[in-house]
């Protein structure tokens, strides 16, 4: 079980975090798209603050002694999964930021041509 | 046939003028692309002086692979025929130009200029030498294909590897890369002998005490290609 302080400490801030990128989204502040994996991670961690019982369960399953420790390994895969996102998503932009140079550049070309023949 | 040279240049204020000039005398039918791949130096202003060449300026440094795909584009978008691929250090020998269009004139896709079937000129140094048959070996393990020169940058490309290298073009370590690449989509390859001088001025860009480092970070690259879809 865990310790009805650790819980209140626990579902306050996840509570506030939640509100604090809602709010965020809703002022255009942060892209819909990019923070679907910080919402469902969030919600994720109240599910199991609020219900111990889950914890206990996930903890029986998989032969772990102590649910917080449950609790902390749960933390460690939505912060991968989060960062292995941010990842896919820099790689992404790599490629589009590269195109965008390699056509910036022939566009540039072509104006300093076009420029040349009008003389 | 409309034959293009493509140069990348990165900070080579002191050899490109140079290059260029023999370039100009040497091949007058074919034209000269140079992309400054973001200089900080004078590199681009000693290339409109030249005036012996078109330039492309981007805006930032993509590295060698990311610029060199820009010169297959607009080969592409201008529809030439041959693309001739150079190092912009005075490396290459343009006298070996002629012998490379003309294998692709034969049906040839890519032609690799190589130092190693004549062994003439400028050899590399012994360790530069240790890594080239390992890349040797890996890409004869993936592709059966025995390219002595895998990281030559010596190279002429037929309209079918034009199309392929503007849409898709290896950014990390493009020379032994693009070979994968060429093979895996059927491609016609074949090396030619030619004659390589040492840099005219400055330090090359591979090597140096993280060789080894270097190494571990190609053959990656290389084993990845060889898993990746065409």
């Amino acid at each position: 079980m865990l310790d009805y302080r650790l819980q209140i400490v626990l579902l306050s801030a996840t509570l506030s975090f939640l509100i604090y990128i809602i709010d965020m989204v809703r002022n255009k502040r942060l892209e819909l798209h990019y923070i679907i994996i910080w919402l469902f991670s969030a919600i994720a961690l109240i599910v199991i603050t609020i219900l111990p019982g889950a914890l206990h369960l996930i903890s029986q399953l998989l032969h772990i002694q102590e649910p917080v420790n449950t609790l902390f390994m749960s933390l460690i895969f939505f912060l991968i999964m989060i960062i292995f996102s941010l990842t896919k998503i820099l790689s992404k932009n790599f490629v589009r930021v590269s195109t965008l140079a390699q056509e910036l550049g022939i566009v540039k070309l072509e104006i300093e041509q076009l420029k040349r023949q009008m003389k | 046939m409309k034959k293009l040279i493509i140069i990348p240049v990165f900070n080579e204020e002191a050899n490109i003028s140079i290059v260029l000039s023999e370039l100009k005398s040497k091949c007058p039918d074919t034209d000269i692309l140079i992309i400054d791949d973001g200089s900080t130096d004078a590199s681009y202003k000693v290339c409109v002086d030249t005036r012996a060449c078109e330039i492309i300026r981007l805006p930032m440094n993509l590295g060698i692979g990311g610029a060199r795909q820009t010169g297959f584009k607009y080969a592409l978008n201008m529809e030439y025929d041959v693309v001739i691929q150079m190092d912009g250090d005075g490396q290459h020998d343009p006298a070996d130009i002629n012998a490379m269009v003309a294998e692709i004139e034969n049906g040839t896709d890519l032609c690799i200029g190589s130092r190693f079937i004549k062994y003439e000129g400028f050899q590399s140094s012994f360790t530069r030498r240790l890594g080239i048959s390992v890349i040797y070996n890996l890409i004869k393990m993936i592709t059966g294909k025995r390219i002595t020169d895998p990281t030559s940058g010596y190279r002429a490309c037929s309209r079918a590897a034009i199309a392929l290298f503007a849409r898709e073009y290896p950014h990390d370590y493009p020379e032994p890369e693009s070979i994968i690449t060429a093979a895996k989509n059927k491609l016609v390859i074949k090396e030619i002998p030619v004659t390589m001088n040492a840099r005219i001025n400055g330090k090359s860009t591979i090597g140096g005490s993280d060789s080894v480092y270097f190494m571990i970070k190609i053959t990656l690259a290389i084993l990845i290609d060889a898993m990746s879809k065409k």
